[in-house]
């Protein structure tokens, strides 16, 4: 076996071992990029179901406004843990509003354990406060239970 | 003489065809690499595009429920009298410019909204920030609903004034 052989056949072996280590990387990459997007429709669906439901400012007469936010019903909130597609999720919620400076509702919720995969998602809503309905954002981070 | 002539011949050949053939690895391996991690961002980008529309959505309904500040109207309902009424509630300029505030507060960094009431041949519209129109080509989440307004001077049958909102999310950089 000559020089060139002896070359051309590392080159072959290196590129192999390449190949090999960029489809497992690209693999775990997937994988981990999957379980990102989850938790983001994860946190997507617990954010709806707060804002829709569960936080919804209910009038005097008894009518939900959905897209409204109580918090009054933020504060009283039992449970911090959500089921989505079989999993469970704890979140934490903050309401961020506008005044004369920037007013911050919150944390409520159990603390975000450490090294642990979260989602944050802020979107608009409006709050109720004062018999008012003002603009404001709300802060909901999920991460699995 | 001729029996080396054509060993040399058939060793250059085969030596060619190697380079070739690691060459052609080494394309394949590069080509793999790109198109694995192309298509391997693909859930996460169509997630951050749902969350996109979501926001959307929600920045509509806060237009559509939030009150103007000194007022009792929403600022989809304050636009909608602005462009259907000859005496709307809240002032055009100060509703312009209450929602851009609004706007700068609730929108996610580095995007655009343009919001629009169309009643007939009649258009209201506000792009905040002003970077002009949203280019087809781009991205855009696009969320719509209708708004009633009742005028009370006309005839009962053409009391009630249904308006399209359309609140348009877009990336501007």
């Amino acid at each position: 076996m000559d020089i060139t052989s002896i070359f051309k056949t590392l080159i072959t072996a290196l590129l192999v071992i390449t190949f090999v280590m960029l489809v497992v990387s690209a693999y775990q990459q997937y994988r981990s990029s999957s379980e990102m997007a989850l938790l983001s429709d994860s946190t997507s669906s617990i954010a709806t179901h707060l804002a829709l439901d569960e936080l919804a400012y209910v009038d005097a007469a008894g009518t939900s406004h959905p897209y409204v936010i109580d918090e009054a019903k933020l504060r009283s909130l039992e449970s911090f843990k959500q089921a989505v597609g079989g999993e469970n999720f704890e979140f934490q919620v903050s309401i961020f509003y506008m005044g004369e400076n920037e007013r911050v509702l919150g944390p409520y919720g159990p603390a975000l354990p450490e090294e642990k995969m979260n989602c944050t998602l802020i979107f608009a809503a409006a709050l109720f406060e004062n018999g008012r309905y003002l603009p404001a954002k709300i802060k909901v981070m999920a991460w699995r239970a | 003489m001729t029996c080396y002539k054509y060993n040399k011949f058939v060793r250059e050949r085969r030596g060619v065809a190697d380079v070739l053939a690691v060459a052609i690895m080494f394309l394949l391996v590069v080509l793999i690499g790109v198109l694995l991690h192309t298509f391997m961002l693909t859930p996460l980008r169509s997630a951050t595009d749902r969350q996109l529309q979501l926001k959307s959505e929600y920045i509509y309904e806060t237009l559509a429920t939030a009150w103007v500040e000194n007022y009792t109207k929403s600022y989809l309902r304050a636009a909608a009298d602005n462009l259907v009424l000859t005496n709307p509630t809240v002032p055009g300029e100060y509703l312009r410019s209450m929602i851009e505030d609004t706007l700068d507060y609730i929108l996610p960094e580095g995007y655009a909204a343009e919001v629009k009431l169309t009643h007939g041949d009649n258009v209201w519209e506000l792009i905040y920030p002003n970077v002009g129109q949203p280019a087809s080509a781009e991205k855009q989440f696009i969320h719509s609903g209708t708004i009633s307004v009742i005028r009370a001077e006309a005839e009962v049958e053409n009391r009630t004034i249904l308006v399209q909102a359309t609140v348009t999310m877009f990336w501007t950089g």
